[in-house]
């Protein structure tokens, strides 16, 4: 090898090693993959930040991915994985991963107020500040806001009513919960009823929020925190929580959660971050934001406008066994539903 | 036949005046040849009468229309350009049919005429060749025979015969003397060989820069 | 000579591994991910995914936009390159360049921006966004009509330069014997169709493997699917069988290109040919001018104001400005870094080619990573990369974005390339053979210097689409690194829309200080290292 070719090659090596200390650490680091909206979960984890020192690495989910993105992040880095905390804005998807063995146990103590059934029997994951699914109407088109989804097979509302695309979020979540409730036989009834009564099928719950808010269309299922964007921003909309009468099926209400993911690269770190997040602190915060989550933890004190929990008519629902029909649910959806 | 006037035609480019006040008149079935060094201005003056570009000053007029008005196309014009221009995507034999074609000539006269030309031509059996399969001698019989299958009023040759050896060089010179004595086509030519535009024209025009002179020959074939 | 010859071999296996390491083995590693499920070896799911009557509306979904794209794209750009023609001179260069800036917007913005200048302007209301855009008949259409508004500079770029290339003489030659028409179409068209045509196959395999602006509108095409199966199913062996269709179709395109317009690209001039001047009776100007500024209107002005407008004020672009500093810097990087590699390599891969059948088929292998889409990309990525070890070299800085970006352009560096050496006039080659010079020094000493241009051309163009590149990104950005464009998706959803509007703004203007530089460079290299034709 000439003079040439040796200072070329000891120059290659010098920047790969260069690169590689780039990727050093100077102070502890936590990895979270987090799918809540960024504007909602930075500050916090920015506060996490100076409350221990330890350096957050958030990846956040992208508009297009929906936080499916990060699911399968996890998945096909499941031999070494990157994230040491998964944040999700719902509980579905977390589940599927406890199912796929890639989650890790911990009985976080800041977990001991928030309702045994937003939690997993055996740790693998714990809710949070939760969303519901509720009706918003165009107040301008209704002056009686319809009371039940099963509203949607009403020929009164035909071709007036929209409903996200059931494949990825919440309203698969939802989905997949009328599924485990009902039946599939049902279910597939339901759904088909809805094709029949010409429901729109729109790209997601914003875009419900905003085609009623517009007039586009009369009402439609969303979650509380696009419906509360829709009251902040002064539209002529409002919502309702969907089958509140007795004996009525009740309203989905869909935690955020956290777990720790299996082979984390730092696995104390994650824990701190899960007990932080769990706090009532976090809860509150995440109450008083534009998005309203509703707080878990009875002893936090949210604004007047966020319902409590006490207050609501949950879906009585094993979210395992809805996580074990998501999949069954999407290929229903996918068939039959989005042709 | 035609009748080419140029009137005080004058011609620059980037501020050099290349022609400079060029006045003549061709009569009806006359052979005019532009000669002189390279660069003075020959292939300009013949684009100034097919009516490609137009003069800065004066006016060349065919049959008292200005070359540049009008469309080209109805002039009967019959070109052989320096680089031969052809169109790369045409074999020999689509060249000509074209050229028939947008003349609206029949099929059987197309078809025949093309035979007669291609065999004349020495190109029958390079009829389905594209232009980059043919060597430069038969790149200028095929351009030389795209001009004149079109039967042209009007002739303009731009160094018609630079790549073409003795023999072939004869026999097309022969065909234009031919049409110049049976058909009274006007013939422009730009050639470096006064002795190869002596039997096809009547006069010379030599070009120097800004200048231009008259002599008037006599067509010895 | 033994040296020589070595020298040779190390360039040559150096090219080869270099491109092995970034475009065939992520292709392998996705490969054996997709046929390894957790029972192990199963190819079951092709069979079920192949044969599923879903299959032939997704193709014909996916072919509907492919090809309405391209023609629509056709129409815009290479009506834009003729009318172009037929300005007057003085408005010309500002016309060509605002017709181009479409280019530098991400579509997926510029799909949002243009719903909503359309509904700012009163042209579209919600009501008929909910009855006719997003809805089974229209959505396609709509999806045709932005896509086309944002990829029609493709074929006006090689429209315009087939008609800078084109020798007017022909013309000419054509306009003394037949009526203008007739010699637009017998000669003017069939020597610029060649290049027309890669324009708009270019369009077309963006169109098939495109992604956000099908999504936006709810059509189900292929890229949809897979993200589908991804994401909802986790399925990456169904994902990957759903990639077929797309590698079949986008396969066909590409080897028309190489068996029919390549071949006749040359029957243009090669581009230091000084061309002839325009035959005279075209007075058009008026229309023409009025054609150019429609569709800047459209695909431009609109956009570009709603984003304006959206962003408010000058406070909150400086805001933007300043909190995205990092994100800047990285996608600047990442840009930069990848648009060098794409450069190099396609440079030694066109080289090694250019005497080499075997290798030349070999690099066609390149095409396989700009068609599988983004998110397969990153899970093969993810598969080759994520080990422990020296790997993590990669995967755990910023190469882990520049392999991702270079893998999904290699193909177009390299052929852009390939174009470039063919047009070489030979002379300059042969003269450094007669004096022995090796192999090695003639490519670097004189290939280079006088493709110079065309690298140009080659780092601009690649650093713009992976300033802009998505969803391989997406998938394997290593925490704490954070390009521009994902930062942008994640704040679509829920972040001020002043502040996605503020970025999407910062994205244009770096996208269109790369395009100004790569003009600079061009001209410059055009310049410096005249090409000897």
């Amino acid at each position: 090898m000439n003079a040439r070719a040796r200072t070329w090659t000891l120059a290659a090596a010098l920047s790969l090693s260069c690169l590689a200390g780039c990727g050093g650490e100077d102070k502890p680091v936590v990895v979270v993959y987090t799918a809540l909206d960024e504007m909602f979960s930075r500050p916090i984890l920015a506060k996490f930040e100076e409350q221990t020192g330890l350096e957050v690495l958030p990846v956040y989910d992208t508009e297009a991915s929906k936080t499916t993105g990060l699911v399968m992040r996890i998945i096909n880095e499941a031999n070494r994985p990157r994230a040491d905390v998964f944040w999700n804005n719902e509980l579905a998807q977390t589940i599927v991963l406890k199912h796929k063995g890639l989650l890790e146990a911990y009985a976080s103590p800041a977990a001991e107020a928030i309702p045994e059934r937003y939690k997993d029997p055996e740790h693998f994951w714990t809710g949070f500040a939760a969303r519901a699914r509720v009706i918003i109407y165009n107040t301008d088109l209704v002056q009686e806001p319809p009371a039940s989804i099963m509203a949607y097979l009403d020929p009164k509302w035909k071709g007036r009513a929209a409903i996200a695309k059931p494949l990825f979020g919440t309203t698969a979540t939802h989905a997949a919960a009328l599924f485990t409730l009902w039946g599939e036989e049902k279910a597939q009834k339901f759904f088909q009823g809805l094709l029949a009564n010409d429901v729109a099928v729109l790209a997601g719950n914003a875009t419900v929020r905003d085609m009623v808010a517009s007039g586009a269309y009369a009402w439609g299922l969303t979650d509380t925190d696009d419906a509360n964007g829709a009251i902040e921003d002064g539209l002529p909309a409002k919502w309702r929580f969907p089958d509140q009468e007795d004996g009525g099926l009740g309203t989905l209400v869909i935690p955020n959660t956290v777990a720790v993911v299996k082979n984390a690269p730092h696995p104390e770190a994650a824990r701190k971050l899960i007990d932080y997040l769990l706090s009532p602190e976090v809860e509150r915060v995440l109450a008083e934001v534009r998005g309203m989550q509703i707080p878990l933890n009875p002893a936090v004190e949210a604004p007047q406008n966020v319902p409590k929990l006490s207050e609501i008519r949950t879906m009585n629902v094993d979210f395992s066994a809805v996580a074990a029909n998501m999949e069954a649910t999407a290929t229903f959806i996918r068939k039959e539903f989005l042709r | 036949m035609p009748i080419i006037r140029f009137s005080n035609v004058s011609k620059g480019y980037h501020g050099t005046r290349v022609l400079q006040g060029i006045t003549l008149t061709l009569r009806p079935g006359e052979g005019l040849c532009l000669f002189g060094p390279v660069g003075v201005g020959k292939t300009t003056l013949l684009r100034l009468v097919a009516g490609l570009e137009k003069p800065d000053e004066g006016v060349i007029t065919i049959d008292d229309v200005p070359a540049t008005e009008g469309d080209l196309h109805t002039r009967g014009i019959g070109m052989v350009f320096q680089d031969f221009a052809l169109w790369p995507h045409m074999s020999a034999e689509k060249h000509l049919h074209f050229v028939l074609r947008a003349q609206e000539i029949p099929r059987e006269q197309r078809l025949d005429r093309v035979e007669r030309m291609l065999t004349f031509s020495g190109l029958a059996e390079k009829r389905r060749a594209k232009p980059s399969a043919l060597s430069g001698g038969q790149q200028q019989r095929l351009s030389l025979a795209r001009a004149l299958i079109v039967h042209p009023r009007l002739l303009l040759l731009d160094e018609p015969f630079a790549h073409l050896d003795d023999m072939t060089r004869h026999h097309f010179m022969e065909e234009i003397v031919r049409r110049r004595a049976t058909q009274h086509i006007s013939v422009v030519m730009t050639t470096h060989q006064r002795k190869e535009a002596l039997p096809m024209v009547d006069k010379i025009m030599h070009l120097g820069e800004g200048t231009c002179e008259i002599e008037t020959v006599r067509p010895d074939l | 000579m033994a040296s020589r010859c070595m020298c040779r071999r190390v360039f040559v296996g150096s090219t080869l591994l270099v491109f092995a390491v970034v475009c065939v083995a992520p292709l392998i590693a996705l490969a054996w991910r997709a046929v390894r499920d957790s029972e192990g070896f199963s190819l079951d799911a092709y069979g079920e995914v192949l044969s599923e009557p879903r299959q032939w509306m997704l193709l014909a979904n996916s072919l509907l936009i492919s090809l309405g794209t391209a023609f629509a794209s056709l129409f815009l750009g290479g009506g834009a390159a003729l009318a172009l023609q037929y300005c007057p001179r003085f408005l010309r260069e500002v016309l060509a360049v605002l017709l181009c800036l479409p280019l530098l917007m991400p579509p997926y913005v510029f799909a949002v921006a243009w719903i909503d200048a359309m509904t700012r302007l009163g042209l579209l209301t919600p009501q008929f966004i909910a009855e006719t855009v997003i809805s089974h008949s229209f959505g396609i259409p709509s999806v045709i009509a932005i896509a086309a508004l944002s990829y029609y500079p493709i074929v006006l770029l090689f429209t315009g330069v087939a008609l800078r290339r084109f020798d007017r003489r022909m013309l000419e030659s054509a306009r003394l014997i037949a009526d203008p028409l007739q010699a637009f179409f017998a000669v003017r068209l069939p020597l610029c169709a060649p290049w027309v045509f890669t324009g708009a196959g270019f369009v077309f395999l963006l169109a098939l493997t495109g992604f956000s602006v099908p999504a936006l509108f709810q059509v189900n095409v292929y890229p949809v699917e897979i993200f589908t199966e991804l994401s909802a199913f986790q399925e990456v062996g169904r994902a990957v069988a759903h990639m077929l269709p797309l590698l079949l179709t986008g396969g066909i395109v590409v080897w028309a290109w190489g068996a029919w317009a390549r071949p006749r690209q040359q029957w243009l001039l090669p581009p230091d040919m000084p061309v002839g001047r325009m035959p005279p009776g075209w007075r058009r100007a008026g229309l023409a001018t009025a054609y150019c500024v429609v569709i800047i209107a459209l695909a431009l002005a609109a956009p570009l104001t709603v984003l304006v407008v959206r962003t408010g004020n000058v406070t909150q672009l400086r805001a933007a400005w300043e909190n995205a500093q990092t994100e800047i810097r990285t996608s600047l990087a990442i840009s930069g870094l990848a648009a060098t590699l794409l450069t190099a390599l396609g440079f030694a891969m066109a080289y090694v080619a250019h005497g080499s059948n075997r290798a030349s088929r070999f690099f066609q292998l390149s095409v396989v990573p700009f068609l599988i889409t983004g998110p397969l990309l990153g899970t093969g990525l993810i598969a080759l990369w994520n080990h422990a070890g020296p790997p993590l070299i990669v995967f755990e800085t910023l190469l882990v974005l520049v392999l991702a970006c270079a893998a999904k352009y290699l193909y177009f560096a390299y052929q852009g390339e390939k174009i470039a050496l063919e047009e070489l006039h030979p002379r300059p080659l042969e003269a450094a053979r007669v004096h022995d010079v090796s192999w090695v020094r003639r490519g670097t000493g004189v290939v280079a210097p006088l493709t110079a241009p065309a690298l140009a051309a080659i780092w601009g163009l690649a650093f713009i689409f992976s300033l802009r590149e998505l969803e391989a990104s997406a998938m394997v950005a290593p925490p704490g690194i954070t390009p521009l464009s994902i930062r942008i998706h994640s704040l679509m959803h829920y972040g001020p829309s002043a502040a996605v509007s503020a970025l999407s703004l910062m994205m244009v203007g770096l996208l269109l200080a790369a395009g100004c530089g790569t003009v600079v460079v061009y001209v410059a290299c055009r310049r410096f290292f005249h090409a000897y034709h």
